[in-house]
């Protein structure tokens, strides 16, 4: 379980993005994290992987806790080695010079066991459409088949957790569903928790137990599933039904307005 | 006819060696992009190592390991000491603290070395090569094999083996090998420790059958005009590009200069022709395009 408290996070000591963000993590589960730009989505993943300090961002107050540890302070690549964190960049966590076999040799190389070998053999089973292109620059494949194999370089890894930022990003509608039916098979059948940033609310919902919603730095709304989809505000502004019947029209809808209620 | 042959040869031996040490510092330009102004020091370095282990009267199957360990801990240690600490800084700032770094390793070789010259001279088999008129000596011959075999051996290991594969990944983004898992910060370690060890060669390939003194470093400029070339970021552009840098040198030396009636043309055609090609290919002849599909 990952625990996250009263986080808040500055860039360059001044531009402050996270304003005590509380956020829990169940184990084997999908939370999914819904928020516009600039919400402090990202923020809240770098933090959680450790890499924040590269991008030149500090902790200053608040806690991430991985089963009970205090992870701030960790060194990135222990939290993904000792807790299974993954994180699957907005860019996509592939290689763009390596091939899709260096590729995953690459994401397994900091496991010490023997099943490397089976375990490519499932990432490939997963995504047959990498088969094919083994031997090609990974760079010059569509962004649908650097998706996947984003994620199989994440497989490699045996994560207990993925944290996933946007990956529906660029892909046709088609792929965003066959994508998201494929992360919850690994869920159900891996048992990995994940952590799934989105903005096409629409999709993230389908998939996720649970859901938070951000703004400007702030978690404005949490809850199961089934609590957020029959939300009037998350129908309305995030999956685009609700309000059935009545003109669209920015005044009537006060958007404004209503988007305050939830920063009180 | 047989002058040609003088020419040719020599060049191409000489770009080999040139090539070398051009890899040596594509290798660091491509993990973090930072240019090692240091180089040649990394090569005067490794000679001296050469030179220090052959006069304790080792056999030359340990001094040959003993002194590309001893490169590669140097190398590792300067990245451990100095490098990993600018970490994350500007690789333009780290590009500048090589330079001071260069200067440094240029006092302590003059203050622990001395100012004199010692010849060095590799034990083997005599491999002097006549052709016609043409005359290649035993140890102009070794270099140039010592260079090919260095770089072939370097072509397999980037490409082939498992920390290859690595420092390639980590080359392209370190933080996403870290959010994989990946020691990014342990790689640049050990590839600093590579390219030290290939300086190191071509310290010795510059060395043997002459000498190596503390300001042997200035090779490291002969090199400049390699990497920019053959593109920074690709080794076998640098390993094209030093052999066309060698030949460039050594034609203008013979040919191009007495005809044009000046003295010293080859020190400056290498960057005659470095202008024209980056001119019309600005990232070098082999260099990295990004990848960008569309």
């Amino acid at each position: 379980m990952i625990v996250i408290e009263g986080l808040r996070v500055v860039y360059r000591d001044v531009i402050s993005v996270l304003h005590g963000v509380s956020v829990t993590l169940e184990d084997g589960q999908i939370t999914t994290l819904l928020g516009a730009n600039g919400a402090g989505k990202t923020t809240l993943l770098r933090t959680l992987s450790g890499v924040l300090r590269i991008y030149d961002g500090d902790v200053l107050e608040g806690s991430v806790k991985i089963e009970g540890q205090e992870v701030t302070r960790i060194n990135p690549v222990k939290i993904a080695r000792k807790f299974g964190i993954v994180y699957i960049v907005e860019e996509r966590t592939v290689f763009p010079q390596l091939n899709v076999m260096e590729n995953l040799k690459c994401a397994a190389s900091s496991r010490r066991d023997k099943d490397v070998a089976r375990d490519m053999d499932r990432v490939l089973a997963l995504f047959p459409a990498l088969k094919t292109r083994l031997h090609g620059k990974s760079g010059y494949m569509s962004g649908g088949e650097q998706q996947m194999l984003s994620i199989g370089n994440a497989l490699m890894t045996k994560p207990k957790t993925m944290l996933l930022d946007e990956p529906s990003l660029g892909l046709a509608p088609i792929l965003v569903r066959e994508m998201f039916k494929i992360l919850i098979r690994i869920n159900e059948e891996e048992g990995i928790a994940m952590f799934l940033v989105e903005q096409n609310a629409t999709a993230a919902m389908k998939v996720a137990h649970k859901g938070y919603v951000m703004e400007n730095g702030r978690v404005v709304l949490e809850g199961t599933r089934e609590e957020l989809e029959s939300n009037e505000d998350i129908r309305e502004f995030y999956l685009g039904s609700g309000g059935e019947g009545k003109e669209k029209d920015y005044r009537q809808s006060k958007r404004y307005k209503r988007r305050k209620r939830w920063l009180g | 006819m047989d002058y040609l042959i003088q020419v040719i040869g020599s060049g191409i031996i000489q770009g080999l060696v040139y090539g070398l040490i051009a890899v040596s510092l594509v290798l660091i330009y491509k993990s973090s992009g930072v240019f090692n102004f240091a180089v040649g020091e990394f090569c005067t370095a490794g000679a001296v190592f050469f030179f220090i282990l052959q006069s304790l009267g080792l056999p030359l199957w340990v001094v040959i390991p003993g002194f590309l360990l001893m490169a590669a801990v140097f190398g590792g240690l300067i990245e451990k000491l100095i490098i990993d600490r600018l970490i994350g800084r500007d690789p333009m700032a780290i590009t500048l603290v090589t330079i001071g770094i260069s200067s440094i390793l240029v006092g302590l070789l003059l203050f622990f070395f001395g100012a004199n010259p010692e010849i060095v001279e590799l034990p083997l088999p005599d491999l002097t090569l006549e052709i016609g008129s043409a005359l290649f000596i035993s140890s102009q011959v070794w270099n140039g094999i010592i260079a090919a075999l260095a770089m072939i051996a370097l072509l397999l290991f980037y490409k082939f083996s498992t920390m290859g594969i690595l420092m390639r990944a980590t080359a392209d983004s370190q933080v996403k090998s870290i959010v994989l898992g990946i020691n990014a910060r342990r790689i640049l370690t050990i590839t600093w420790g590579i390219s030290a060890v290939v300086a190191a060669l071509s310290g010795l390939a510059v060395a043997n059958g002459s000498a190596v003194s503390y300001d042997m470093g200035i090779v490291g400029l002969a090199a400049l005009p390699v990497v920019l070339l053959g593109g920074l970021e690709s080794i076998p552009g640098a390993i094209i590009a030093g052999i066309i840098i060698g030949l460039v040198e050594t034609t203008s030396n013979f040919y191009f200069g007495p005809w044009l009636g000046l003295t010293g043309f080859q020190a400056i055609s290498p960057y005659i022709l470095l202008l024209v090609v980056l001119l019309i290919r600005p990232e070098g002849l082999f260099g990295q395009e990004l990848i960008e599909r569309v």
